[in-house]
């Protein structure tokens, strides 16, 4: 076979470069400690790369999840934890304020502490996380979960959101629990009632009313479960001089049946009203057109902070009288029985915050194992086999070694040498 | 003796050409394309002698080149076969490197976009979460822009070198046709004898037009023809056609390759092979695949995620606008359609395509041709393939839709007219035209805008919940629904209210009278309710219509027995929307007088189609009777009567606890209430209500019939003593898509019509939905409303990150995936180029090899070459030195 020069020279420097590409190959892979250095060395094994490290990039983000739920959950059970104890101190205060001994200078004291236990009660309910949010105000993180009315009553002004967070890929967990249902909704074992003023009265300062409280069960047990609507009207003072001086009065009705119960009587400040079993107050000067709401609240729900404030209402007016004592008595019984009933609703949510907070556990590991195989299947597919790279590195040097040794042996023959 | 001179110069000259020529190989050794060459001998023509013939030297017959003209062809198919693979593989590692590096692919990008929407899920209140969001989102925009502006340079970079391939092309060609002339003009040609030089350098240039595409060699004679692959003349002895670009007619964007003439004649299909062949493969096939397919995950990314984000509700209590820039803008609808060049004038025809469905768009691009033979018919081709999609013909209305899947082609307007054509391309540029929208971090929406709560005072235990927006148009008419709270102002609170523990009412608040409930348009009212489980609130079916019937007879009271309805044929005609099949079906709803709970009973038998009946009498209090009365209600045969009662107990709640507490009524599903000093007594199954009232006792009262209706019933019809008055149900005819009701024998004489002329059939899709589950206990109420001040909501912020896993692409893709399965593919594609380029790399060294072994200069040779030849031209020298002895001997013998 003839060979030609251009051949011999030819062939020895392609196979040179070829072998040095090789050799670059396998020191890129060396010092990047990666096998798969870009899709087209293995397109099967690349595409997976992908998928993993995007597997690995959602893991990571779930478990970054996991820790700010599990702090949210964390901060809840303590909330709460303070929240018993509060009660705990109320329901002593209770069973003291029921002993028949006392002065009104006790009750006194004891309407005192009661009072600053709600301030703390509220200041509770109205916890916020890190970033500012009321975390029991449901959806409406971004103002306090229970504000004051103008009567001083506690009212709550959230929603009945419930917050929660994705920790995998399909298990989302609540990150916390709404007000209304942790204090506002809790069974009362009382015919309960609740009392407010409508947001459309027009008189300023606007006319408040007291939370009330039933006096005589059985009264009230037969009116039950219907609502009142007081009314504030005018009337002239002199019915024959319609156009002379007028006075205020009011009118009480069942709104959904519209059974007058209290037709146009006068009303006086701070005056006790009572009716159909229950006595509550009107305080300031309202507006004629004015109303004034008792809802029934049906299947006995009373929120915490009433219960509390119904005690320290009927301490306050305390009638040191049979009656008196017989319907601050009633009033005890249910106040206790509501307070359980608060306590045993939060030992409730709490359960559930730890069932939450187990979830998170198992998740976190779960997690981590997925993570740990995830990443051992991609050290398969994409890291380098270091014993085996560094054996190719140093045949491929020494077989580029011989090439280049051959080369220069081989064109160093020439017959014009011997001429 | 002058003999053995003569023999002995003809040696020497002969030899010394021998000499020249190998000398001319030595110095040519590394000279590209130069063929070895090889001084060929003869002996010198013989005299005829005494003894015989005697020879007389030598003779330099021809100089031959040593090459084959079979292995020249090899060599140029291997080399046209390597040159296109090299090629090709170098732009595939290009844009290889470009798609699937970690720093500038779309991997991270994208997974930090929605790790920072999980952040900012996780606490929807915070402005450092949201601004994360924001900035990862516009890094993400720049990547899908800095993607596509690397794929533009590539194809930049390519188009260049098309041109540049073209023009060595042309010059390549001249050059042979000028080395034709030249070897035909050659002398000694006609003898035989072979311009060597002059063939080696045609054969050099040939080999090097081989490198830019595929071509064919056909010899003529002394000159050779060049064709194209497919059988364009390129050279013709001395003539050239030479190749020019220009822009494609069907798209001004796109350069190809035309072979030069009148007219020119597009070549760049034909086109095959080297490198000319190479780049526009990975131009047309590879990189416009890419940027579709690029474009297309951006659309789809830009879709969703406004789609989602449009559901929410901002931080400000707005509802969540656009997060990505609208991906149907006019601009950017009109830019996916583009007319041909060659479409005849004038150009006034307005083409524009409307992304439908990213889930269901396909990458690539499609044609619509006007095909003729009149100049309406049209059809729809994928690009790629020419396969017909869709065909149809323009009716001469404007605009003319034409669906496909995942986009809508809408020819507006213009004199279409036949041999139009228009290059469409709906996911073109997509991804450097993606923007953001949002501007603040206020704007995110994280939450959602509706919010539902259980009234205080409620009996029950029914639990509603939160709710969820499913769509702001109903997805089969495009329409959009009424927006709950749009633009932020306060919209009218939906209220829910159990009639029993197993009705219920969805009502709105009037906005004129917040006290006052008014129905839903269409009207939600007397609803079903399965105790202790999952109720759906609102209709699910985007398809489902409603039509009340009451007709006419709304606007009657009966008397006595006479409820007001007389009979009527209704025909019903269903089509299946999957199976396309047709039924129809007649109800004769009668005779006179049919309650509305029988007519509800008669319709739900008909298939598509579902009934709802209820009756509501209203009784208002007008002055009070002076003397005791009688007062009788009867329903569905029960009656109850009441005697003798006094003036001031006639009274509706009275009226209304009587009737409440009547075992038979509550079985019946009746159900007194009272509104204001109004008496609504309530049928829930729609069975007929009759009142009677005394012929004595005064007092004044007035009859309304579907009280809470739409104000289409009597209102306040004054009751005559001694009367019995009957009032008949309403019924409401839910029709699942593809349902159609006619009533027949239209037109009763005025009244009794159960139908009113063209009964309206309104869609009841809502685009909401609620739950309520448990068990409520009637008269509870829960509330449906605007979810203001909601801050904290992180609902649609999980639905937005929620996307990250969701395979919303065609195919069961997710963004990753699409994204992940277009690096896999040019992955793949350039795995296998660089294989071809191997093996074509070792085709082309073996003919290389073929090449050298017959033409190739071996110096080893040539210098042993020297030597013989030298050898000889001093044997040579010394045939000379002894006829020149001979000559002297002979000489000094006679001196």
């Amino acid at each position: 076979m003839r060979i030609s020069t251009q051949q011999i020279f030819g062939n020895g420097v392609s196979s040179m470069q070829k072998l040095s590409a090789q050799q670059q190959m396998t020191q890129q892979q060396i010092a990047s400690g990666k096998r798969v250095l870009n899709p087209a060395d293995d397109p099967a094994a690349a595409t997976r790369i992908l998928q993993m490290t995007d597997e690995i990039a959602r893991i990571e983000q779930f478990k970054k999840n996991v820790d700010s739920v599990d702090n949210r959950l964390k901060q809840e059970d303590a909330t709460l934890g303070s929240v018993t104890d509060v009660l705990t101190r109320v329901r002593e205060l209770a069973i003291q304020s029921g002993d028949g001994a006392l002065s009104a200078e006790d009750r006194k004291f004891i309407s005192a502490e009661l009072r600053q236990r709600l301030e703390q009660m509220a200041g509770l309910m109205n916890t916020r996380d890190a970033t500012g949010e009321y975390i029991f105000a449901g959806h409406q993180g971004g103002k306090p979960a229970f504000a004051q009315d103008a009567t001083g009553t506690w009212r709550y002004q959230g929603d009945e959101g419930q917050r929660q967070m994705q920790v995998d890929s399909d298990l989302r967990v609540p990150v916390g629990d709404n007000g209304k249902r942790l204090f506002v909704n809790i069974p009362s074992a009382g015919l309960a009632f609740e009392t407010r003023a409508s947001i459309a009265n027009t008189a300023t300062p606007p006319a408040t009313i007291s939370p009330g409280m039933v006096i005589d069960k059985d009264v009230y047990a037969s009116y039950y479960p219907r609502d009142m609507q007081v009314t504030i009207g005018e009337v002239p003072v002199d019915p024959l001089a319609p156009l002379g001086p007028q006075k205020l009065v009011y009118s009480i009705k069942d709104p959904a049946s519209g059974r007058v119960l209290v037709d146009q009587a006068d009303y006086q400040d701070n005056a006790r009203i009572v009716v159909e079993g229950i006595s509550f107050e009107i305080r300031g000067t309202p507006a004629p057109g004015d109303t004034f709401r008792v809802d029934a609240s049906s299947e006995g729900t009373q929120s915490v902070t009433s219960t509390i404030e119904r005690l320290i209402y009927g301490l306050e007016n305390f009638a040191a009288i049979p009656e008196g004592r017989r319907a601050f008595d009633d009033l005890l019984g249910t106040t206790l029985t509501n307070l359980d009933n608060a306590q045993n609703r939060i030992s409730e949510v709490r359960s559930e915050v730890g069932a939450r907070m187990n979830t998170l556990d198992t998740t976190r590991d779960f997690l981590a194992e997925s993570k740990q195989l995830v990443q051992e299947k991609l050290a398969d597919l994409r890291d380098l086999d270091y014993t085996e790279a560094i054996s190719r590195l140093t045949m491929e040097n020494f077989i580029l070694q011989a090439a280049q040794q051959s080369y220069v042996q081989v064109s160093r023959l020439s017959l014009f040498d011997r001429l | 003796m002058a003999n053995i001179l003569g023999i002995g110069l003809s040696g020497l000259l002969a030899h010394q050409t021998a000499l020249q020529t190998t000398s001319q190989n030595i110095t040519n050794a590394n000279t590209p394309g130069y063929s070895r060459q090889q001084t060929q001998f003869e002996t010198a023509p013989t005299l005829p002698t005494g003894a015989g013939y005697q020879g007389s030297g030598v003779l330099v017959s021809d100089i031959q080149r040593l090459n084959d003209e079979f292995v020249n062809a090899q060599l140029r198919a291997d080399t046209t076969l390597f040159s296109g693979q090299d090629t090709l593989l170098k732009e595939l590692s290009t844009l290889n490197n470009v798609l699937g590096g970690e720093s500038t692919g779309l991997n991270t990008a994208l997974n930090n976009f929605f790790a920072a929407l999980q952040g900012a899920a996780a606490r929807p209140t915070s402005i450092p979460e949201r601004q994360l969001v924001l900035a990862r989102a516009e890094a993400l925009v720049q990547r899908f822009g800095a993607l596509e502006g690397r794929l533009q340079q590539q194809k930049a970079t390519v188009n260049q070198q098309i041109a540049q391939g073209v023009g060595q092309v042309n010059e390549l060609i001249k050059g042979i046709a000028k080395l034709n002339v030249a070897i035909n003009s050659a002398p000694g040609v006609s003898q035989g004898r072979n311009p060597n030089e002059l063939l080696d350098q045609r054969d050099e240039l040939l080999r090097k037009l081989s490198e830019q595409m595929q071509i064919q060699v056909v010899p003529n004679g002394n000159q050779i023809n060049v064709l194209a692959a497919n059988g364009q003349t390129l050279v013709l002895g001395g003539d050239v056609r030479t190749l020019g670009i220009s822009n494609s007619p069907a798209d001004p964007s796109r350069q190809q390759i035309v072979l030069n003439g009148a007219p020119p004649e597009d070549i760049t299909g034909s086109l095959s092979g080297g490198s000319l062949g190479a780049l526009l493969h990975f131009r047309d096939k590879v990189l416009e695949p890419t940027f579709s397919g690029l474009g297309r995950v951006a659309l789809a990314i830009a879709d969703e995620v406004n789609n989602v984000h449009q559901r929410g509700m901002d931080l400000e209590g707005q509802l969540g606008g656009l997060f990505f820039k609208d991906i149907n803008t006019r601009e950017s609808m009109l830019a996916r359609a583009i007319p041909n060049q060659n479409n005849a004038s004038p150009r006034d025809r307005v083409v524009s395509v409307e992304i439908t469905d990213t889930s269901k768009l396909p990458a690539g691009d499609f044609v619509v041709e006007f095909i003729g033979p009149d100049n309406t018919r049209y059809a729809v081709r994928r690009a790629e393939d020419g396969k017909v999609l869709r065909e149809g013909a323009l009716n001469g209305l404007y605009p003319t839709e034409i669906p496909m899947d995942g986009f809508s082609i809408t020819l507006e307007s213009g004199s279409f007219q036949r041999g139009d054509s228009f290059l469409i391309r709906p996911t073109a540029n997509a991804a450097s035209q993606m923007k953001l929208a949002l501007e603040r971090p206020e704007q995110i929406a994280l939450g959602q805008p509706l919010r539902a709560e259980s009234e205080l005072g409620n009996e029950g235990t029914g639990r509603i919940t939160q709710g969820t927006i499913l769509d702001f148009e109903n997805p089969l008419t495009r329409q959009m629904l009424s927006k709950f709270g749009t633009d932020g102002s306060a919209p009218p609170p939906y209220v829910v209210r159990f009639v029993t523990e197993d009705t219920y009412d969805v009502l709105q608040r009037d906005p004129a009278d917040p006290s006052r409930l008014i129905p839903l348009d269409p009207p939600l009212t007397n609803q079903k309710y399965v105790p202790g489980s999952i109720n759906k609130l609102f209709p699910a079916e985007a398809g489902q219509t409603l039509v009340r019937m009451g007709g006419d007879a709304l606007a009657t009271i009966g008397t006595a027995g006479d409820n007001g309805y007389l009979a009527q044929t209704l025909e019903f005609s269903f089509r299946d929307p999957a199976t396309g099949q047709l039924t129809n079906q007649t109800v004769n709803l009668g005779p006179d007088g049919l309650s509305a709970r029988d007519m509800a009973t008669a319709l739900n038998t008909v298939s598509g189609v579902s009934a709802n009946a209820y009756t509501t009498l209203g009784l208002r209090f007008g002055t009070p009777p002076v003397t005791p009365v009688d007062f009788s209600v009867t329903v569905g045969g029960t009656t109850l009567t009441l005697t003798n009662v006094q003036p001031d107990a006639m009274r509706p709640e009275n009226l209304a606890d009587e009737i409440n507490a009547n075992p038979d009524f509550k079985d019946l599903g009746v159900v007194a209430s009272i509104d204001g000093n109004q008496l609504v007594i309530r049928s829930i199954q729609g069975d007929d209500i009759s009142v009677g009232f005394p012929a004595t006792g005064g007092g004044t009262f007035f009859l309304n019939k579907d009280p809470y209706g739409n104000g289409t019933g009597v209102i306040d019809q004054p009751v005559v003593a001694g009367t019995t008055y009957v009032v008949g149900g309403v019924v409401d005819i839910s029709l699942a898509e593809g349902a159609l009701v006619r009533p027949q024998d239209m037109d009763l004489g005025g009244t009794g019509e159960l139908f009113a002329l063209n009964p309206t059939a309104q869609l009841t899709y809502r685009g909401i939905q609620f739950d309520i589950s448990g068990s409520p206990a009637g008269g509870d109420t829960f509330g449906i409303h605007f979810n203001s001040a909601g801050v904290s909501d992180n609902r649609n912020g999980l639905n937005l990150a929620g996307l990250a896993n969701s395979l919303t692409l065609q195919g069961g893709l997710s963004f990753n995936g699409a994204y992940n399965d277009l690096v896999g593919n040019v992955g793949t594609l350039t795995n296998q180029a660089r294989m071809d380029q191997e093996a074509g790399q070792v085709l082309l060294s073996q003919s290389e090899t073929q090449w050298q072994q017959k033409s190739g200069v071996n110096l080893d040779e040539e210098a042993g070459r020297l030597i013989q030849y030298q050898a000889a031209y001093n044997a040579s020298a010394q045939v000379v030195s002894i006829a020149r002895d001979l000559f002297d001997t002979l000489i000094n013998t006679f001196r």
